[in-house]
């Protein structure tokens, strides 16, 4: 019997002393690949990211390569989480539209940067490196919508229309076939439409049943037609007069929290035809 | 006999004996003495944190006077942004370009000018072939 327990015991010990040691599994393996801690990580290496918002005197001023080198650890951070398979924000939808996502606002900051970084090197003859940022800031910025509202698909979409026009130069100044396949496989990887705009707009949608938008039970009703709609006219624009017509129609409340179809459909086509256009030049 | 009388005298001194009054035990003593101990100390580090606080908030306002003269684009309240903060911005905004270009301002300085952004420079150079 004694010696059962001493087995047992020396199994507990070896267990709890071993198992911090064969690497991380489950869940925290989960958390170690999730890329939106890596770019929470570069977002919290910034530095003088108001310089994004006020003056530049130019791309060959002093002044942005300070601003460059001064950011060249957070862009890393940045480059090294679109190198993981998953981002997931980890937005608390409980909150309803209380919800912080601050991550957002941080998201276009770097993802700016990045895009002006992208120039900026390509400017200096740096073509290897112009495509390193502009895979990553590629990625990037597809991640940043990934599970998030409307709004966060929005800021993608502004980012990757940051980036993408950015091909033409690159590849006309020359590159080599390593950095075409690169160039070709981060676009790939966005997939046709470049980003999710059916599920923002449900999850979007979804949070106007909630009760801290104190909708009216016509309101309700409404959206419960509407929603439908909007996700149709998404990948089927021809629905965009009959939607437009339903929300005019619909109560003041809903009208109100409604956001405009006619541009969310304007930016989806808009990406899509220039993912479409650098993917056939890449080709 | 002798013997008796030794007795008798013993006796008278035994009868002399008085009791002196007992001292406080160790143990009440070193509470006491703790008491005073720890009422000294509190005085002083009383007095120390007063001094601290004091010497503490000459510097704070100091510095904050600093701040503010440096920094005084920065001093408006700052708002984590929400879903529905984003979703009135996107509702408001007169285009998309023009609620980005408010998100990004909106973390940073509006007071400074925004003649040439790095967000208009991006808008500006000419990309295309």
């Amino acid at each position: 019997m004694n010696t059962i327990r001493s087995i047992a015991v020396i199994l507990v010990f070896a267990g709890l002393f071993v198992s911090p040691m064969t690497g991380q599994s489950g869940p925290q393996k989960l958390l170690a690949e999730n890329a939106a801690l890596r770019y929470w990580s570069a977002f919290a290496q910034m530095q003088d990211s108001a310089m994004m918002s006020h003056q530049i005197p130019g791309l060959d001023d002093p002044s942005v390569k300070e601003l460059f080198n001064k950011n060249q650890a957070a862009l890393n951070t940045m480059y090294r989480g679109t190198l993981l398979p998953d981002c997931n924000w980890g937005i608390d939808y409980q909150l309803g539209t209380n919800a912080p996502v601050e991550y957002v606002r941080k998201a276009l900051l770097l993802g700016n940067l990045n895009a002006l970084y992208v120039m900026y090197l390509e400017a200096h003859g740096d073509t290897q490196g112009a495509v390193r940022a502009l895979v990553a800031g590629l990625r990037f910025s597809h991640d940043v919508a990934n599970g998030g509202t409307l709004f966060a698909t929005l800021v993608a979409d502004h980012l990757l229309m940051d980036h993408v026009p950015l091909i033409p130069n690159i590849v006309h100044a020359g590159v080599s076939p390593a950095q075409r396949l690169a160039l070709q496989e981060a676009l790939a990887q966005l997939g046709p439409a470049g980003l999710d705009w059916q599920g923002a707009v449900k999850r979007e949608l979804g949070l106007y049943r909630g009760t801290d938008h104190g909708l009216s039970a016509q309101g309700l009703a409404a959206l419960e037609q509407i929603t439908p709609l909007f996700v149709r006219a998404m990948s089927d624009p021809s629905v965009l007069p009959q939607l437009q017509r339903m929300i005019a129609n619909a109560p003041l409340d809903l009208r109100n929290l409604m956001p405009n179809p006619q541009r969310v459909v304007e930016a989806e086509q808009s990406l899509e035809n220039h993912l479409a256009e650098a993917r056939s030049l890449l080709q | 006999m002798p013997m008796h009388d030794d007795d008798d005298q013993f006796e008278i001194y035994l009868r002399q004996f008085r009791p002196r009054e007992p001292e406080p035990l160790p143990l009440v003593m070193r509470a006491r003495h703790v008491r005073r101990a720890l009422a000294l100390g509190a005085w002083a580090a009383a007095i120390v944190l007063t001094a601290a606080l004091l010497a503490t908030k000459t510097r704070w306002t100091a510095g904050l006077s600093h701040y503010s003269a440096n920094t005084a684009p920065q001093t408006r309240d700052f708002h984590p942004l929400t879903i529905r903060a984003a979703d009135q911005l996107l509702a408001h905004a007169p285009s998309l370009k023009a609620a980005m270009d408010e998100l990004a301002l909106d973390s940073e300085q509006k007071a400074l000018p925004k003649s040439q952004s790095a967000f208009s420079l991006l808008n500006k150079e000419d990309v295309n072939p």
